[in-house]
């Protein structure tokens, strides 16, 4: 039986066990989170590399800055997205480089090709970058949140600061627009 | 559907590594304390635990990491027994999930050392009887939403860190189950739609449940006037804020959220 009403806290229990010194918890906080910020990264910048150079560098400001979450005043989910999404913030700004969302096709396609090492995978790196396009701002934001980093909607409504009510609906729009993109895949 | 892009199992190695080894530069292993040291300690608790039957005087013993096949367990319950007793009732609901936490963690600990311990289902049970009883002095005492949130939160990060025994314990008495479900899920209507990648929970909002009733054209359902009615009484604070903070990086005790630039 799984017991989802635990599983929602299992990432702050991690992370008050990892405070402590817990090396395990520490672990298990990193298997459960690196695919995930790995998956935000990628998509946001279409990059293998700096994907790997962000989710790398969270990990280790994870460790200096972990002293300074407090358990007793969100979820730790939040706190870790926020410093995903300022991470972001500071890479753009130092690198001067654009989203990949905002990259012309011909780009997309080049850079399908580098780096994606099979047909799937750069089919699946097209068709995602399609459909980003198709988002505004505030829906492609929405998406990598939920779809991709796969946070929990109370942590989505901390993070940008809008209402579940308002986030479920405005993911019911981006649902639709899945099943119209990539039809019997859903 | 799956939409994330997964790192090769070669960088997900090598980071792990990495990110290992400066955690463990931040948070060296604790020696371990000698058996002589324990027993002292043991033995201080022992001598404050019968002054306090004898005296009637309220002193804290640190016996937390007594383990539960030490032969100094016994006298960790009692200490823990006179504390209960002694706890105003305001205090009570806390410090039972306090000692439920604890049976968690004492069966976690016992399970890895001997699984085929004797000990494992009375502790099991003694876990699920602390639990229940964190529960039923919330009740008592009425712990309106902040307290019973952070009760509750105390309790879920006790069990959702629990060995399958402890699951097990929970999911043999279907009446904790629903006690927390009503309670802790109640007392917190964010934590109660939190759930990720749609998975069902009980009394939580999945998006399948959002999605029924009449808002195919967007005007929100049942549950999520529920939710906007009770996020209007309690708004969530700093978020707004702290989404255009450009300042450093903060930890969490501040109004909101860290902010970009560090």
């Amino acid at each position: 039986m799984e017991f989802n009403i635990f599983k929602k806290d299992e990432l702050t229990a991690l992370v008050v066990r990892m405070k402590k010194g817990d090396r395990k918890a520490a672990a298990r906080l990193y298997d459960e989170l690196l695919p995930k910020a790995y998956g935000f990264f990628f998509t946001r910048t279409g990059h293998r590399e700096i994907a790997e150079d962000l989710s790398q560098d969270i990990f280790l400001k994870l460790v200096e800055k972990v002293e300074s979450f407090d358990e007793t005043r969100g979820g730790f989910a939040a706190w870790f997205w926020q410093i995903a999404r300022n991470m972001l913030v500071d890479h753009y700004r130092a690198k001067k480089e654009m989203p990949f969302s905002q990259f012309p096709d011909d780009m997309v396609e080049a850079m399908a090709t580098r780096e994606m090492p099979d047909m799937d995978g750069r089919l699946r790196y097209r068709e995602v970058q399609r459909f980003l396009k198709s988002l505004n701002e505030d829906e492609r934001e929405l998406f990598e949140l939920r779809y991709v980093a796969e946070v929990p909607y109370r942590e989505v409504s901390q993070l940008l600061g809008k209402s579940e009510g308002a986030l479920r609906v405005a993911a019911l729009r981006i649902k639709e627009k899945i099943k119209k993109q990539f039809d019997n895949e859903i | 559907m799956k939409f994330n892009f997964l790192p090769s199992k070669e960088f997900t190695r090598a980071a792990k590594q990495r990110f290992l080894a400066v955690f463990g530069a931040h948070y060296p292993a604790g020696a371990a304390v000698s058996r002589t040291i324990f027993i002292v300690r043991m033995f201080a608790g022992a001598l404050a635990a019968a002054a306090i039957v004898l005296g009637g005087v309220s002193v804290y013993a640190d016996t937390a990491n007594v383990p539960a096949d030490s032969p100094l367990y016994s006298l960790k319950r009692l200490n823990e027994t006179v504390r209960l007793a002694i706890a105003p009732p305001a205090a009570r609901a806390d410090l039972q999930a306090s000692l439920a936490a604890r049976r968690v963690n004492e069966l976690n600990d016992l399970e890895e050392k001997n699984p085929a311990s004797a000990a494992i289902p009375e502790l099991a049970n003694d876990a699920g009887i602390a639990v229940r009883a964190s529960i039923h002095d919330a009740n008592k005492t009425n712990l309106m939403d902040g307290a019973l949130t952070h009760l509750c939160t105390k309790l879920f990060s006790a069990i959702a860190t629990s060995s399958i025994t402890m699951q097990n314990v929970v999911e043999n008495n279907p009446k904790a189950l629903a006690h927390f479900t009503d309670e802790c899920e109640g007392a917190d209507v964010n934590g109660a739609g939190g759930n990720s990648g749609g998975e069902a929970a009980p009394a939580a909002i999945a998006p399948e449940q959002a999605s029924s009733g009449p808002d195919e054209a967007g005007a929100p359902n049942e549950l999520e006037s529920r939710i906007n009615d009770y996020l209007q009484k309690h708004p969530i604070g700093g978020a707004a804020a702290a989404s255009e903070d450009s300042g450093s990086l903060e930890g969490n005790s501040g109004a909101g959220l860290p902010g970009s630039g560090e």
